[in-house]
C-alpha cells in the first residue's frame, strides 16, 4: 500500500512537471508584457533594454528554469496588477471560493445520494418519478440562467436572501470565512444552490442507475434472506457498491468547482477566485494567470490521487496497480 | 414427529403487463421437524418461489396467497415486514445458487457473518460473536479460521464460498433452511463435498432442509422426502426411496429415465428425453400441464385438471392414471 502511494505521488510530480512546462510556454506565447510594462511610445531600443533587464532575451530552456526554481519557491512573480505577490493574491481569495465549493459538495452528497438510492431502489413511486423529471431539469438548465431566477425570485420577489456579495465574515481557524457568521450563511445559499443544482441532478440519475443495477444482484436478495431491513440493504449494502462511480464523479465536480465557479461568483459578485482569474486574463497579468494555472492544476492532480484511494477503501477488489 | 411446517393452498402469482403467470398455483405440503424434502423440477416449475414464497421474499409484481403457511406453530401469513425480518435469517435461513454472487463483494466474511448474529442473536457480545463465527467456519471446513474472517468474498475458491454461504445460514441455529440449487454452480467432486457438509450439519443440529434441485441423484443422495413439481404444481410426493424406485406419475418416470446409467438404460441403448419444452407460463394447457409432453396422455387430460390423490402410505399424486375418471377411460 505504501509502495504505491509512492509510485502515485512520484507519477504526480511528473504530471504537475508538465504541467509547469505547459504553462510556462502558454504564458510566454501569449503577449510580451514589456509591451504593458512601457509607454506606448517606447523606442525599440528601450523595449530590448527592457527585455534584457527583465531576462525575456535569454533562451528559453533558461527562462524555464528561472521560472521553475522561483515557483519551487513559491514565488509565482509580482502581479503587474495588485502589485503583491501572486501567491498572495491568489491565497486572498482562496477562501472566499473554497466555501462555495464546500457548501455545494455537501449539498450535492446530502441530497443527491439518498435521492438516487431511493429512486433507484423503488423506479415505479411518484416521488421517483418526480425526482428524475426534476432532475433533467437540474442537468439540462445552464446556472447563470437558474442563478439569475433564483436571485429574482429569493431576493428581488420573497425578500429572503440578500442580491449579492459574501456578506460578513468571521475567523474559523484563522481563516477568514462568510461561515462563521449567519450573515454569510445568508449570502452563501444562493450561489451554492445555483452550483449544486446540476451536480445533484447528475448523481440522483448516477446513483440511481447503479442503485437499480445492484438491487438485481443475488446478494441483496441473500441479505433480505439473512433478516436485514430495508433500508439497511439499501444504503449497508447496496450503496457501497454503487459508490465507485459515484465517487469519480464527485472528484471531477469538485475539481470543476474549485477552477470554474467563474459564472456564478460573477452573477453573485462572490471576492473569489474564479472573478480574480478573468480579471488577471483580460489584463494578461502573467504572474497570477500562472500561478492560478497551476494550483488548480495542482488540486485537479490531488484530487485524482485522494479518489483512486478511496477506491481501494470501499472497494477491495481494486488495487492501485501495484502487487498485493 | 410433529410438523414444521405446513403449507395449504400456496398460490404465487406474478401479475405482469402480458399476462398473470401462476408460478406456483395452489400446492399444499409439509415438513417434518428434521426432515430433509427435495423439491425437483425443471426450470422455470416454480421450485424456487416456493422457497420465497415461504419466507414472503417475493418481490411486485408477484402476489403471496395461501390458506396457510404455519411456521413452528406461527402463521407466517399475518406477519408484518418486521416481524418477518425476525424470521429470515433467524429460524428460517436461505442457502443460495451461486456463491459467486450471493456475498457482498466489498465486506469482509466476518462482517457477512457478524450480521447476521447481531441480527438475531443481540445478546452475544462482540467477542463471543467473533468466537462464534471462527467456530462457524471450522464447522463448514474452512482452514485457517481466523485468518480467513477477515478476507473478501472474491479471495474464496466457489466451493469455499458456498461454505461461507452454509456457515452463514447456519448461525442462527435456524430451524429451516431453504437451499436453493446449493450445489448447481459448483464442479461436480465440490458438489459432492457440499452435499455431504450439509447433511451432516442437518443431522447434527437437527434443523429441516428444503432442498430445491433439479438433479434427482442430489435428491436421491441426501433427502428422506421428494416433491417433484411441473408448471407451478406438485405432481407427485413421497418418501425419496420410494418414488425413486416406483415413480407414479408420467412426468417422475420421464425424469428418472433420462438420467444416464439409472435403471433400464444401459450402456447401448440411448438416452431416453422427456419430449418437447415446459409450456409457457402465460398460455398454460387447459387440463393435466404436462398433458402435451405426456406418452400416456389420454382425452381426459386435456380437458380436466387432475385432482392429487393419495395411492399408499405418503405417497400422493396428482394424475388421471391413478384417479378415477382415468380409470374408468381406461377400461
Amino acid at each position: 500500500m505504501v509502495k504505491t502511494i509512492l509510485q502515485r505521488f512520484f507519477q504526480m510530480i511528473i504530471v504537475m512537471i508538465v504541467v509547469t512546462i505547459l504553462v510556462f510556454l502558454m504564458s510566454y506565447k501569449i503577449s510580451n508584457p514589456v509591451y504593458l510594462l512601457l509607454p506606448e511610445t517606447a523606442t525599440d531600443e528601450q523595449v530590448a533594454e527592457a527585455m534584457k533587464e527583465l531576462g525575456l532575451d535569454r533562451p528559453l530552456y533558461i527562462q524555464y528554469g528561472i521560472f521553475l526554481k522561483n515557483v519551487l519557491h513559491g514565488d509565482f512573480g509580482n502581479s503587474y496588477f495588485y502589485h503583491q505577490s501572486a501567491l498572495s493574491v491568489i491565497l486572498e481569495k482562496m477562501p472566499a471560493t473554497m466555501e462555495l465549493v464546500l457548501v455545494t459538495m455537501i449539498l450535492t452528497i446530502l441530497i443527491g445520494i439518498p435521492l438516487g438510492v431511493f429512486a433507484g431502489a423503488y423506479p415505479k413511486r411518484l416521488t421517483s418519478k418526480a425526482t428524475m423529471t426534476l432532475s433533467i431539469f437540474g442537468v439540462s438548465l445552464p446556472s447563470f440562467w437558474v442563478g439569475m431566477i433564483l436571485i429574482y425570485v429569493f431576493s428581488l420577489g420573497l425578500r429572503v436572501t440578500p442580491v449579492s456579495g459574501r456578506g460578513a465574515v468571521g475567523t474559523i481557524l484563522g481563516i477568514e470565512t462568510s461561515l462563521a457568521t449567519l450573515d454569510g450563511w445568508h449570502h452563501i445559499i444562493l450561489p451554492s444552490i445555483t452550483l449544486a443544482l446540476g451536480n445533484i441532478a447528475s448523481i440522483i440519475r448516477l446513483t440511481r442507475a447503479g442503485t437499480q443495477e445492484q438491487m438485481r444482484q443475488d446478494y441483496v436478495k441473500f441479505a433480505r434472506a439473512k433478516g436485514v431491513a430495508t433500508r439497511k440493504v439499501l444504503f449497508g449494502h447496496a450503496l457501497k457498491n454503487t459508490l465507485i462511480p459515484v465517487i469519480t464523479i464527485l472528484g471531477l465536480q469538485l475539481g470543476d468547482l474549485i477552477a470554474f465557479t467563474t459564472i456564478t461568483e460573477t452573477i453573485f459578485a462572490w471576492p473569489g477566485m474564479g472573478k480574480m482569474a478573468l480579471d488577471a486574463i483580460s489584463q494578461n497579468d502573467r504572474p497570477i494567470i500562472s500561478a492560478y494555472l497551476l494550483m488548480v492544476s495542482g488540486m485537479f492532480i490531488l484530487i485524482n490521487f485522494i479518489v483512486d484511494v478511496l477506491y481501494t477503501v470501499i472497494d477491495p477488489r481494486v488495487s492501485l496497480g501495484g502487487e498485493e | 414427529m410433529a410438523n414444521i411446517l405446513e403449507v395449504e393452498n400456496l398460490a404465487t402469482y406474478f401479475h405482469t403487463f402480458k399476462g398473470v403467470v401462476k408460478a406456483v398455483d395452489h400446492i399444499s405440503f409439509s415438513m417434518e421437524e428434521g426432515e430433509v424434502l427435495g423439491v425437483v423440477g425443471e426450470s422455470g416449475c416454480g421450485k424456487s418461489v416456493t422457497g420465497f414464497s415461504l419466507i414472503k421474499l417475493i418481490d411486485p409484481p408477484g402476489k403471496i396467497q395461501a390458506d396457510k403457511i404455519e411456521f413452528d406453530g406461527q402463521d407466517l401469513l399475518g406477519k408484518s415486514e418486521k416481524e418477518m425480518n425476525k424470521i429470515r435469517g433467524g429460524d428460517i435461513t436461505m442457502i443460495f445458487q451461486d456463491p459467486m454472487t450471493s456475498l457482498n463483494p466489498v465486506y469482509t466474511i466476518e462482517h457477512q457473518m457478524d450480521e447476521m448474529l447481531r441480527l438475531h442473536q443481540p445478546q452475544l457480545s462482540r467477542a463471543q460473536r467473533h468466537s462464534r463465527c471462527v467456530e462457524l467456519l471450522r464447522e463448514v471446513g474452512i482452514p485457517n479460521a481466523e485468518e480467513r474472517l477477515k478476507c473478501y468474498p472474491h479471495q474464496f475458491s466457489g466451493g469455499m464460498r458456498q461454505r461461507v454461504v452454509i456457515a452463514i445460514a447456519l448461525a442462527s441455529a435456524p430451524k429451516l433452511i431453504i437451499a436453493d440449487e446449493p450445489t448447481t454452480a459448483l464442479d461436480v467432486t465440490i458438489q459432492a463435498q457440499v452435499l455431504q457438509l450439509m447433511k451432516r450439519l442437518v443431522n447434527e443440529k437437527g434443523c429441516a432442509l428444503m432442498l430445491i434441485t433439479h438433479d434427482l441423484a442430489v435428491v436421491s443422495e441426501i433427502t428422506d422426502r421428494v416433491n417433484v413439481m411441473y408448471c407451478g404444481h406438485i405432481v407427485e410426493s413421497g418418501p425419496t426411496r420410494s418414488l425413486i424406485d416406483r415413480p407414479l406419475h408420467p412426468y417422475t418416470q420421464g425424469l428418472l429415465a433420462s438420467i444416464p446409467g439409472n435403471g433400464e438404460t444401459r450402456d447401448d441403448e440411448r438416452l431416453e428425453v422427456i419430449p418437447g419444452m415446459v409450456p409457457n407460463m402465460f398460455d398454460l394447457p387447459k387440463g393435466c400441464k404436462f398433458a402435451p409432453r405426456c406418452a400416456k396422455c389420454m382425452g381426459v387430460c386435456m380437458e380436466v385438471e387432475p385432482e392429487t390423490v393419495t395411492v399408499s402410505e405418503g405417497r400422493r399424486v396428482a394424475c388421471h392414471l391413478y384417479s378415477g375418471a382415468g380409470k374408468e377411460e381406461e377400461q
